[in-house]
């Protein structure tokens, strides 16, 4: 697994407009969170909070540099890690949008290094969409960010954000829904 | 959009997800029939619900691709495949292909047939990569394993390759994943059988060379034989997907997406293949995949030993984000390192074979009882000479002798220091090692190893006191088979490990050498001892001494180099004193008259203490002992030492002993059924005396109550005459009476005994003479137990000597015998105390099965039939005692369950009171004093009961300048 400096290294890479650092650094970003988020909920188990307090710190701090953070519960690290991924893509995709090449969708996320099925386009938009429902329901994009951009299970999302299965599966059900809806929308709209 | 108009909208479409799809408009039409607004959004979402789209569908960066599917089965009904197998019915689809019920026309048999396609790959023989698992595979025949027959292609014009046909065993009966889902999560104590099925048959297929690969609860299919109603486990698929890796079918999947894949919700328990291009394959199950599947090193035994632990996790009902690190919320805390061990990440930690892990999980349960063991080795010989005679205690010389301390049921003392200012032992509630300070009693805790695991059943114990006095040596004995020798500072610091135990060795500590450099230490194991060792403090390092398999009791010699200890001259049968010279040949130090116990060295060590009966009754003695040998006559220090168990001599020579006390007597009390209450709180209805475990029997018409006493000896029966109060004894010429009843309405007591020159067997005593005379030998009836008679004394209902043969009616005319009850498989306590109901017609019995901690308590008719549980304990902390008894009208059972508490030698002191309703109706508690209650009976006038109740109180003395 790559250490702190590597993650470092790709991020000031791929902020100075290195798109290889970025296929790099998204497989690592991913792996470590999805690796983090297995520790995080077995050391909670067992009560050794402040461990994993620091953990998930660490995990932060070797991820994004950033210092000044309270770090109080698991959920508040889901949707830290969750808010990182989705911007990770969300840039991506802009600069992919607005890359010189010229507004084409030329460069796709997936086209080379195999990551997502989702193109920079419907990212953005997604993204855009999103935001709407954070404003009349954050809960329900909470939930989205946790499903698709950290992959955790429903149960797991339930466990997380202290709500049942089920409501976490209807919301997620009808969160998806209307972005689907929204996205379709959207392309009608600009055909 | 508003917040408002939102929530609305969640709420409305939520409910209309939970309709079938055809449903959903009609719905919301309806639910928002009053807002076009509301009700244009909630269209416009049913609509999206109805169409299909890609997004949102998977994690963003989780694009495994699990092994399509195929829609419809390959193969209809009749259709031969491969000129041989017929097919009856498509049964399932699993990941690898498709099964089906078939005849083999070869075998004349029905089969199991698994069509497996083969796909385009660098292999165009699928048969032969599956070949060598398949000769393999063919060889395992076990009872826990789905047996596999056959191999075959079959040739299609409607598929391209060649389809794959595996025939099987055909088990009818569901898959573990089928049973989980409709029956929900099995609790430990039943899920342990079921484990240890599994782990049979998955063993059978590693000794026969093969790893399954794939074990998931999808591949263990659980069977009723006839006849019977427990299920058992038949495990299968194994080895396949080893070999369906091979062949060339996998996806490109990279390591990173294998873990995104795994953790997919969608990739549930199907089959996949995954690929490493150029680097080896692997295939599995993802939930299941072990680390090292996904990490491109060879499956091995340990591989399935980790697929394993997850699916007993599974069948706990762990869920599975915690499946990884199991916790005490499913399973005994014993347990959880166990599993958690099974799923680390380095196959050289996990178990290398399936039945270790199963023997493991069993052996944890057996823990607790172990440790009870350990501290009972000394003890029990007090406790037997305690029930066998009143004590006299006579001190020879003018000494003090004095109780410093009466033990808390959550601690065991075990040895003095050499000062004698205090005593290391063990606290039962943390199992930590702790000192109490015998001035003023204060109890200091020297380790603090408690965690939560651990707490259960691990602990410190056997503590010694280095010669100097400022450390502490015990054994720490670990939730898992690894137990260790540990030495602490007194003041609690400085801890370290001198010696690791192999797995499954208890090192109980003997003694310290005099320059507290070596220590010597029995190595206890489940087979017996494994024979005395030294470990040097220094360094570590372990001696075996050389033929001392045998041994209990050893301490070094004088010079700290020998050995002295206890061993039965195989001549005499009597333990005498050997002394063992560091080099040359064991011989006597000590031996007739009498039996020889070695306890201590005086201070100086110049005098051997021992205890000796060698004037007839147990007395502590000292004889000066030189390189020579003993010199001169013994001298007795204490003249009668029954029921002490020396801790210890000090250095100011006092001698600190435990005495144990265990008092059982009868008990009546009134109860009120009807309002679930104690109408008149328990009465000791006798003198204080030594009582016994055999239940007492109230006499028809109630008024009389019997009971052994052992208050008399030889042991005599109590009648209890309930209208003057008083009690007379009859004295059975028999030696030990047992369990007595009464038979011929009052006339005569039915006893278990033996005669002087009889054989053991039912005794009947007439109860106003006492004669006594044989009723049937044991011999005769295959059991010494008391069993119950029909009210006409036309029938005898008992249990074989060997439980496990059952239950059986007697008819006394005929002779003839029918076997009313077998107890199942797993059932290792065997039947206890049979119950008549009153009307005759049904039997009451208690099984219980130790290891998993249940009792039940089962009703069955006397005229023979099905049996069913009444009432069922699952605390393994609690138990039925044997104690139950019918309510005069036959309607319902009185039982009464209890939990020793604490101390393992066991003062039992919360018992409760449940009464059973025959008709299954739930049971209900009545009120009575939280006391210990066994061998309960209800008087005829179903009000009175009767009951024993024991009290154990263990103390310590000391016995100053005995010297």
């Amino acid at each position: 697994m790559s250490g702190p400096g590597e993650v470092t290294a790709l991020l000031s890479a791929w902020r100075e407009g290195d798109q290889d650092a970025f296929e790099k650094l998204i497989p690592i970003v991913y792996a470590d969170l999805r690796r983090i988020a297995a520790r995080y909920m077995r050391s909670e188990n067992e009560g050794h909070t402040l461990q994993t307090t620091a953990l998930v710190h660490e995990a932060y701090l070797r991820l994004t540099g950033e210092r000044e953070r309270s770090w109080e519960n698991r959920a508040h690290f889901f949707g830290v890690a969750a808010q990182i991924m989705r911007n990770l893509l969300v840039d991506h995709a802009r600069r992919a949008m607005t890359s010189k090449r010229g507004g084409d969708i030329a460069v796709q996320l997936d086209a080379s290094a195999g990551l997502t099925e989702i193109s920079p386009e419907d990212l953005l938009a997604l993204n855009d969409a999103l935001k709407r429902l954070s404003e009349v329901d954050p809960r329900a994009s909470r939930i989205v960010e946790l499903r698709y951009f950290v992959g955790l299970t429903i149960e797991e999302i339930a466990e997380v954000i202290d709500a049942s299965v089920r409501t976490v599966n209807r919301e997620w059900k009808t969160a998806k829904t209307w972005l689907r809806a929204e996205l379709r929308g959207r392309k009608r709209a600009i055909a | 959009m508003t917040r408002e108009q939102w929530s609305r909208v969640k709420e409305i479409f939520g409910d209309a997800l939970e309709r079938t799809p055809s449903e959903r408009e009609a719905f919301v039409r309806q639910a928002a029939h009053d807002d076009p607004g509301l009700l244009d959004e909630l269209l416009r979402l049913v609509k999206e619900s109805e169409r299909e789209s890609d997004l949102l569908s998977r994690p963003v960066l989780a694009n495994a691709r699990a092994v399509t599917r195929e829609e419809t089965p390959l193969f209809g009904p009749s259709a031969v495949l491969a000129r041989r197998f017929r097919i009856i019915r498509f049964i399932a689809r699993g990941g690898m292909g498709e099964v089906y019920e078939a005849e083999d026309e070869e075998l004349g048999d029905r089969v199991a047939l698994k069509a497996i396609r083969q796909r385009a790959g660098p292999a165009a023989d699928l048969r032969s990569l599956f070949k060598r698992e398949i000769q393999l595979a063919r060889r395992v025949t076990h009872p826990n394993v789905c047996r596999i027959f056959d191999l075959a292609q079959h040739e299609t014009e409607t598929t391209e390759e060649p389809v794959l046909l595996l025939s099987m065993e055909l088990i009818e009966g569901q898959t573990l994943t089928d049973y989980l889902k409709r029956n929900g999560p099995l609790t430990h104590a039943s899920a342990l059988p079921l484990i240890e099925e599994i782990a049979a048959g998955l063993q059978a297929v590693h000794d026969a060379g093969i790893i399954h690969g794939d074990l998931k609860p999808g591949n263990v299919m659980l069977v009723v034989r006839p006849g019977e109603t427990a299920s058992h486990a038949r495990v299968m698929d194994f080895g396949m997907a080893f070999s369906a890796a091979q062949s060339g079918e996998a996806a490109e999947i990279s390591d990173r997406e294998a873990i995104a894949f795994r953790d997919s919700p969608d990739a549930g328990e199907s089959t996949v293949t995954l690929g490493f291009a150029g680097q080896g394959l692997v295939g599995g199950t993802p939930d299941y995949l072990a680390p090292e599947q996904t990490k491109r090193v060879g499956a091995t035994a340990a591989t399935d030993v980790y697929a394993f632990a997850l699916l007993i996790g599974e069948i706990l009902g762990v869920p599975r984000a915690q499946r990884l690190a199991p916790t005490g919320e499913h399973m005994p805390a014993a347990w959880v390192n166990i599993l958690r061990r099974c799923l680390s990440s380095d196959p050289a930690r996990r178990y290398s074979r399936p039945a270790d892990l199963a023997q493991a999980l069993r052996s944890a349960l057996e823990r607790r009882s172990r440790l009870r063991r350990i501290a009972l080795v000394a003890a029990a010989s007090a406790l037997t000479l305690l029930l066998a005679a009143r004590r006299i205690d006579t001190i020879l010389r003018s000494t003090a002798n004095g109780l410093i301390l009466t033990q808390s049921p959550s601690e065991e003392m075990e040895r003095p220091s050499p000062d004698g200012k205090y005593l290391a032992g063990t606290s039962w509630d943390t199992g930590d090692l702790i000192l109490r300070d015998v001035s003023n009693g204060k109890v200091r805790r020297l380790t603090h190893k408690t965690t939560r695991s651990d707490s259960q059943f691990g602990g410190a114990f056997s503590a010694l006191f280095s010669p100097d006095g400022r450390h502490v040596i015990f054994m720490w004995a670990k939730d898992s088979d690894e137990n260790e020798i540990h030495m602490i500072g007194v003041d609690g610091k400085g801890e370290r490990t001198l010696y690791r135990a192999p797995p499954g060795e208890w090192p109980i500590l003997m003694d310290c050498s005099p320059d507290g450099e070596r220590i010597l230490f029995n190595r206890d194991t489940d087979e017996g001892s494994g024979g005395l060792a030294i470990l040097a403090v220094a360094d570590g390092s372990v001696q075996p001494v050389q033929g001392s398999a045998r041994q209990a009791r050893s301490i070094f010699a004088a010079d700290g180099r020998g050995l002295l200890f206890d061993a039965e001259n195989p001549r005499t049968a009597v333990s005498e004193i050997r002394q063992q010279p560091p080099s040359g040949t064991e011989s006597t130090l000590i031996g007739l008259p009498g039996s020889n116990r070695v306890i201590a060295w005086s201070p100086d060590r110049r005098r051997l203490i021992f205890s000796s009966d060698r004037r007839g009754q147990p007395g502590i003695w000292a004889v000066p002992v030189s390189d020579r040998g003993a010199e001169g006559e013994p001298l007795e220090l204490v003249a009668n030492s029954k029921g002490w168990e020396p801790l210890g001599i000090s250095r100011g020579g006092s001698l600190f002993y435990r005495q144990d006390s265990l008092t059982i007597d009868v008990y009546t009390a009134a109860l009120d059924l009807a309002a679930g209450k104690t109408a008149s709180p328990p009465r000791r209805m006798t003198e204080r005396f030594i009582g016994s475990y055999s239940a007492p029997n109230w006499s028809e018409d109630g008024r009389q109550l019997v009971f052994n006493s052992k208050r008399e000896l030889p042991e005599a029966l109590a009648i209890y005459d309930a209208s003057t109060q008083k009690i007379r004894y009859l004295k059975p010429d028999l030696l030990g009476v047992g369990k007595p009843q009464w038979v011929e309405h009052g006339a005569a007591i039915m006893v278990t005994g033996h005669a002087r020159n009889g054989p053991p067997g039912l005794y009947r005593v007439d109860a106003l003479t006492g004669d006594t005379r044989l009723f049937r030998s044991g011999r005769d009836l295959e059991t010494t137990f008391e069993g119950v008679w029909s009210r006409d004394g036309k029938f005898h209902y008992n249990r074989f000597a060997d439980w496990r043969r059952g239950l059986f009616s007697l008819d006394i005319a005929s002779g003839e015998r029918r076997i009313l009850y077998v107890p199942p498989p797993g059932f290792n306590m065997g039947l206890e105390n049979l119950a008549l109901s009153p009307d005759g017609r049904t039997l009451a019995f208690q099984i219980s099965n130790q290891t998993v901690g249940t009792s039940s308590l089962m009703l069955i008719p006397a005229e023979g039939g099905a049996a069913r549980p009444l009432f069922t304990i699952h605390d393994p902390q609690k138990f039925l005692y044997g104690s139950f008894t019918w309510t005069p009208d036959s309607q319902s059972v009185l039982v009464s369950s209890s939990r020793i508490v604490g101390n393992p030698r066991g003062e039992e002191r919360a018992s409760e009171l449940w009464l059973a309703p025959v008709d299954g109706s739930a049971p209900r508690k009545i009120e009575f004093p939280g006391m210990g209650v066994m061998c309960l009976r209800l008087n005829p006038d179903g009000k009175t009961i009767a009951f024993h109740s024991r009290i154990y109180k263990s103390e310590i003395w000391v016995l100053e300048k005995f010297l």
